[in-house]
């Protein structure tokens, strides 16, 4: 309990700190008073948020995969070059998939097609004459100016959320795990060749050699003994 | 000595304050308003809404850190792995490669527990500090405290309450509140709590961009709506009048007959289907009948009879507008029509408008001026009193900057929290990355010997020992 609350204290006094740095005030605090309008800019810092932790994430993994005693040597070089040829590009694409999915026309055209008819006036008159059927609210809902404030209240919610969605899903995955390791993998191998460039040729060690063989089957290969694998063996 | 017993008096005054400010009253009956008298069409909107958007509202609300990191997971879990594995452009064997799809998933996963796992807390702790005042007047929460945190701190000044009463206490709290609110706008001092005890007002600044933006919202609505009048609905209101003055006979037969189709059909689904057939056997006609077809097959509802009371109110009002624009009112050219239907939207719908935005200016110049709050009220009252039908006869200015406050504020703690957030996850990455590092080799060892290493040296002992065995039968 003694050592808890000081440090709760700090973490609680830090996190005040924080809340009152004039850019969070006067800046990212506006933002969010109006999702509707800003609803790029929202989806923007949630990538943003994603882009940070992925440069981290890239430097701490390409440097604890090639240290990564776990993972087989042979396979440790081309871990390592996947996560900074990933690191890399999924940054550049991430980036720019926010840039384009979170454009004003794309996101009010994607809005039409899939809600527009929801949010129309005849919408709006439906549920209008649906509500005024129930006895609660007979009388009540025509022309009120509070239904209209509601019933927009739910189209700028749907605006910002789809904004957000899509632009998340865009930037991480269509981004980020679609395009990237199209590019990534085989930059990858490029990578590895240039990280193992001075290094002596690399012998693959005889435990971790790939059994893999989508033409004959492992329990036939066992029958058929390789030559070579033998001499290896007896050697 | 006299120091330290003042010191002590202070300290029990603040927590004598701030269980008075809890305190609740046992005998309290809550008076719950009719709702025919009190309806709030915001909460009774939602039960008209079609679930996907009651989801992307919910989705709305609830945006933050933690639903990026699981969207991103999911993408790094579900998708990447496939486009590791089967990616037809790299050369490296696809042992290596379905070794390193494998990382995504369980990469996924502990990304998911560490960082979610880490920025939860943080957000219920960010939610805890804004209700009991820790932060200032831009995230403080004293004044409409959230339920949940009403409910806690009343369990634990009453732990022998039955539910019911916590219930009823929590209620009677949150009216409190609310009521208290009104009243400090009302006289202009809103005075809200430190975590300490003390009390402070609301910056004068931060007070009166209140007040304007409660105006600016409500002149904004009203322009808007003067502009959609004179650009769409008069011109709109205008063809549609011209349509049924010059096809009378027509609309009143294909309308009638719908509108008997709607009464007697038992599949209201196929209300939609008769109105295409008919879409399609007057395509020759009017283009102006395609609209109000149009118009109908936009008309929606969650469910078949919702369905048929949509559609029912279209062609009631389209029956009406024949009958008004044809037999109440009777025009011999399109001119006479459309300066008939020009002055009936002008003293029907834009006056009313206008009236709204002369009193909204007026209140925004009372505003710059330091007027009261009393002084504003009377004069919206005053101003309906002379028009009972008066757009604003309902609009409740104090009320409104309560809620409009409540809203701001919840705004801006959403904005911190996935500040926190983002910060938490960043600093969390590296313990993220550590387990994973951990994990991956070993989940890989445990559920894939044959992609890994630590399964190989069985298979070599035992090729070896069959090697062996040759060459020993050899020599």
């Amino acid at each position: 309990m003694s050592i808890i609350s000081p440090v709760g204290n700090r973490i609680k006094s830090i996190n005040r700190w924080f809340s009152r740095l004039p850019y969070v005030q006067n800046e990212v605090c506006n933002r969010f008073q109006d999702p509707k309008k800003n609803s790029a800019w929202i989806a923007g810092l949630g990538v943003t948020s994603i882009v940070l932790k992925d440069g981290l994430g890239c430097y701490l993994y390409v440097n604890q995969s090639l240290n990564n005693k776990d993972i087989p040597e042979d396979k440790r070089k081309f871990v390592a070059a996947l996560d900074l040829a990933n690191g890399g590009i999924m940054i550049l694409f991430q980036v720019l998939m926010t840039l384009t999915i979170s454009k004003k026309v794309f996101q009010e055209k994607m809005f039409n097609k899939l809600f527009g008819k929801k949010f129309n006036r005849q919408a709006s008159k439906s549920m209008q004459a649906i509500m005024e059927t129930k006895d609660n609210l007979q009388g009540k809902v025509k022309g009120n100016q509070e239904f209209h404030k509601a019933f927009e209240d739910y189209k700028d919610s749907a605006i910002a959320a789809l904004g957000t969605v899509t632009t998340l899903l865009a930037a991480t995955t269509v981004g980020k795990r679609i395009l990237t390791p199209f590019i990534a993998t085989p930059l990858a191998d490029k990578t590895k060749e240039w990280m193992c460039r001075n290094d002596k040729p690399a012998k693959v060690h005889k435990d971790t050699r790939n059994t893999y063989d989508t033409q004959i089957p492992a329990g036939e290969k066992c029958q058929k003994p390789n030559e070579q694998h033998q001499l290896n063996i007896v050697k | 000595m006299k120091v330290e017993s003042v010191k002590q008096r202070i300290n029990n005054q603040a927590v004598q304050q701030l269980y008075q400010q809890y305190k609740p009253n046992f005998t309290a009956r809550v008076q719950i308003p009719e709702r025919a008298v009190d309806i709030n069409l915001k909460n009774e909107i939602k039960a008209f809404m079609p679930p996907s958007i009651k989801g992307m509202k919910k989705f709305s609300d609830n945006m933050g850190e933690v639903q990026n990191i699981i969207i991103n997971a999911l993408g790094t879990g579900l998708v990447a792995p496939i486009f590791i594995k089967w990616n037809p452009l790299s050369k490296t064997d696809e042992d290596t490669r379905t070794y390193s799809a494998w990382r995504q998933p369980v990469s996924a996963v502990i990304a998911v527990l560490t960082q979610v796992g880490a920025t939860i807390p943080f957000n219920r702790m960010v939610d805890r500090l804004a209700n009991n005042g820790y932060y200032d007047e831009k995230y403080n929460k004293t004044l409409f405290q959230d339920k949940s945190y009403i409910e806690k701190i009343t369990k634990r000044l009453y732990p022998f309450a039955s539910k019911e009463q916590i219930a009823n206490m929590v209620q009677a709290k949150m009216k409190e509140q609310q009521t208290n609110l009104i009243n400090m706008i009302k006289r202009d001092n809103i005075v809200m709590s430190r975590d300490n005890g003390e009390t402070f007002k609301m910056s004068e600044d931060g007070y009166k961009n209140l007040l304007n933006e409660v105006l600016d919202e409500h002149l904004e609505s009203a322009n808007k709506e003067v502009t959609k009048c004179l650009e769409t609905t008069i011109p709109k209101k205008t063809k549609r009048a011209e349509y049924y003055r010059t096809n009378k006979d027509e609309a009143l037969k294909i309308f009638n007959d719908l509108n008997k189709l709607v009464d007697e059909t038992p599949n209201p689904k196929g209300i939609k289907k008769h109105v295409k057939d008919l879409k399609k056997q007057y395509k020759n006609s009017d283009p102006e009948l395609q609209a109000i077809f149009d118009d109908i097959l936009d008309r929606r509802g969650n469910n078949p009879e919702d369905l048929r009371i949509a559609v029912k109110a279209k062609l009631t009002g389209i029956l009406r507008d024949i009958d008004f624009y044809t037999t109440k009112n009777n025009f011999s050219t399109k001119e006479e029509l459309a300066k008939f239907v020009k002055n009936y939207e002008n003293e029907n719908r834009l006056a009313p408008l206008e009236d709204e935005i002369k009193v909204l200016n007026e209140m925004k110049k009372m505003v710059k001026s330091h007027a009261p709050m009393t002084s504003i009220e009377n004069y919206i009252e005053n101003e309906v009193k002379k028009n009972p039908d008066h757009r604003l006869s309902k609009f409740k200015f104090s009320k409104e900057i309560a809620e409009h406050l409540q809203e701001q504020i919840k705004n801006n703690i959403k904005a911190h929290k996935q500040l926190t957030g983002l910060r938490v996850s960043l600093l969390i990455l590296p313990l993220s990355c550590w387990v994973l590092n951990w994990t991956y080799p070993r989940f890989m060892d445990a559920l894939f010997p044959n992609l890994s290493n630590k399964k190989h040296p069985k298979e070599i002992k035992e090729l070896v020992n069959k090697a062996n065995h040759q060459t020993e039968v050899k020599s």
